[in-house]
């Protein structure tokens, strides 16, 4: 039985000490993992002239693990290298079996991977951003593959999940995106007050105001905020699905998960996303107003009548109309770095993490694709 | 001459949520022995194993390991309390960013200041003695069979070097080859490693081959505890339920 066991002693740890007396190498006190930092470098000190013979005495070790027979074990290995030898006949049974498993068990650990060199890394990550962009791409593809099928029979759709969907991802968006939406309306009519008043330009506050909230700040605001809240909860939710197998599981069934969790967030948000809009043009607006009243003497009636001749209804639109391109963008973000999950539960968290800063990255390429393209309109 | 109790669970008594999970249970585990916890399903083997592992508190009754009463252990007492007790895990819990030897070595970085190539020699000894070969070491968990994975879970419950090993049905989704192997892998470390094993399991082979006693739970105590031999003999009606079904007379014809 293995000494020094007993819960009685757990307190009374000695360290571990070893001494040569003359050819008899003897060693004292707890031989266990915990306890033996250091001692590698105190045997290694040990030197023994070729031929020499030493002996081993483990009586007065009061508890000996795997670390410690492994430590002594090397000692030996490096002993019988330089010619001498290490005695083990007289350890107790319990003792020499230890050191036995041990030399049966010895192997080294495998080498470490490969630091790769600067160029390699660049190259690599070059390669593999372009794949993910072309997998992406493909992913879009096959999306639409199953999905235009679909859509030509609506009633065929899951109705009862996307409202489910429209519910999470929109409803419950509503007090954060109102919130951030009136500051920023705040924020803009205190910025672009100031400068106005002094030419006594009062009044184009409300020009100032409305173009920018309808056309960029609410449709980008909402965006930004779906993006954080929305898209990484597709990533994380699929992504987890993946390792639990659940998608394996839709797909034997016969469904496939396009159908059953892509296209119903999709939709969802293709639906909410306009409303989130128009909800957030109207609290900006309502922000930007609370500040042009108190602070730059527009009141509430004088800045209503001067929106019609502030902007064209195409401003509107024009902000309306990016709902839904953003909303597509959002989902399909989202869903494909879901997919994209792998194995581990680390591979989750960074496609959560990803699926933000793609779904932000594109949205904002996308936004300024969109006004080029309008100024080229003319609208 | 009685032997040491690695274990002693006296008059424990377990609510979860409203529910009366054990009631008035004892048990106690002999050092060096193998000690197999059955019970049908929901009969709270896994919540008196996590009292046993200290991740829950039991609701009354006392939980002693190595003679120390755990429910009133400072923080210091509990953190070497752990160092003495390994637990494999149901479903393996490898840490999935990590390799095999990365998992086998990360209690050993926590519980002792040994240099990093020294945890990796230890961490690739444990590797080995849980039957894995040396190059399943720089692989991820996903990379790893169901039988990889069990032997990965077992080389890290073994990483320090435990006095009592806890094992969470270490033979289930394994076929009958890997776990007769695993069976006596567990039997090899005992007789080489002097541990106390607790193992849940449904395995009828693992019960009559690998046990030393088995401890049967039902009606929200350790109704028997008693060699295999005996207890599938015993009267009471839920073991002979347990042990009279098809698989369980095979078994034992044989």
């Amino acid at each position: 039985m293995r000494p020094g066991m007993g819960g009685t002693d757990l307190s009374a740890e000695q360290a571990p000490g070893v001494a040569l007396d003359g050819t008899v190498l003897a060693c004292r006190g707890d031989w266990t993992a915990p306890q033996l930092n250091g001692m590698a470098r105190v045997l290694n000190s040990l030197q023994a002239e070729h031929g020499a013979r030493w002996e081993l005495d483990t009586t007065a070790v009061s508890r000996l693990d795997t670390a410690g027979a492994l430590l002594l074990h090397r000692l030996r290995q490096r002993l019988a290298q330089q010619g001498a030898e290490l005695d083990v006949s007289h350890l107790s049974d319990h003792h020499r079996h230890l050191l036995d498993l041990v030399r049966e068990t010895d192997s080294l650990p495998p080498p470490p991977p490969r630091r790769e060199g600067m160029i390699e890394a660049v190259g690599r990550r070059t390669v593999d951003t372009g794949r993910e962009a072309l997998d992406f791409v493909a992913f879009l593809g096959e999306l639409a593959l199953d999905f235009f099928p679909r859509l030509l029979r609506p009633h065929r759709l899951r109705w009862k999940q996307i409202i489910a969907e429209i519910e999470i991802a929109g409803v419950r968006a509503i007090p954060i995106l109102g919130l951030l939406v009136f500051l920023t309306g705040v924020v803009i009519a205190y910025q672009g007050g100031t400068p106005l008043e002094r030419y006594g330009a009062n009044i184009f506050l409300v020009d100032l105001l409305v173009i920018t909230m309808l056309r960029e700040m609410a449709p980008l605001m909402t965006a930004i905020i779906v993006a954080g809240r929305t898209g990484s909860s597709y990533a994380a939710q699929i992504g987890t699905m993946r390792i639990t197998e659940e998608i394996d599981a839709l797909r034997v069934t016969g469904i496939t998960p396009y159908e059953m969790l892509v296209l119903p967030k999709v939709v969802a948000l293709v639906l909410a996303m306009p409303l989130l809009t128009l909800f957030a043009d109207v609290v900006g607006v309502l922000g930007g107003m609370v500040v042009a009243n108190a602070m730059f003497d527009v009141g509430f009636t004088e800045f209503i009548q001067r929106i019609p001749d502030a902007m064209a209804p195409s401003s509107f639109w024009v902000g309306i109309i990016k709902a839904p391109v953003f909303a597509v963008i959002i989902a399909a973000v989202g869903c494909y770095h879901g997919f994209s999950v792998r194995g581990s539960t680390e591979s989750v968290g960074r496609a959560t993490t990803r699926s933000v800063v793609h779904g932000i990255f594109l949205v904002i390429v996308v936004d300024a694709i969109f006004s080029v393209i309008f100024n080229l309109l003319g609208l | 001459m009685e032997r040491e109790h690695v274990v002693d669970v006296q008059d424990l008594e377990t609510r979860l949520g409203g529910h009366l999970i054990h009631q008035h249970l004892d048990l106690h585990v002999e050092r060096g022995e193998i000690l197999a916890i059955v019970g049908g399903s929901g009969s709270g083997k896994t919540v008196l194993m996590r009292h046993m592992t200290l991740l829950t508190r039991p609701t009354r009754g006392q939980v002693r390991l190595f003679g120390q009463d755990c429910s009133h252990l400072n923080a210091r007492a509990q953190h070497g309390l752990r160092r003495r007790i390994g637990v494999m895990f149901q479903h393996g819990a490898l840490f999935t960013g990590m390799t095999v030897l990365e998992n086998v070595c990360f209690p050993i970085a926590e519980h002792s200041r040994l240099k990093r190539y020294e945890r990796e020699e230890l961490g690739m000894l444990k590797i080995r003695l849980a039957g894995l070969p040396p190059e399943a070491a720089g692989k991820l968990p996903n990379e790893l069979s169901g039988g990889m994975v069990k032997r990965a879970a077992l080389a890290r419950a073994l990483a320090m070097d435990p006095d009592l090993l806890f094992l969470d049905e270490p033979t289930s989704g394994l076929d009958p080859v890997s776990a007769g192997a695993f069976d006596e892998r567990i039997m090899e470390l005992r007789q080489l490693l002097g541990l106390a094993v607790v193992m849940i399991t449904h395995d009828l082979d693992t019960l009559w081959t690998a046990t030393d006693r088995v401890a049967f739970l039902a009606e929200r105590k350790v109704v028997a505890a008693a060699p295999i031999a005996e207890l599938a003999k015993s009267p009471h009606p839920a073991i002979s339920d347990y042990f009279s079904g098809t698989r369980g007379k095979t078994r034992r014809a044989n």
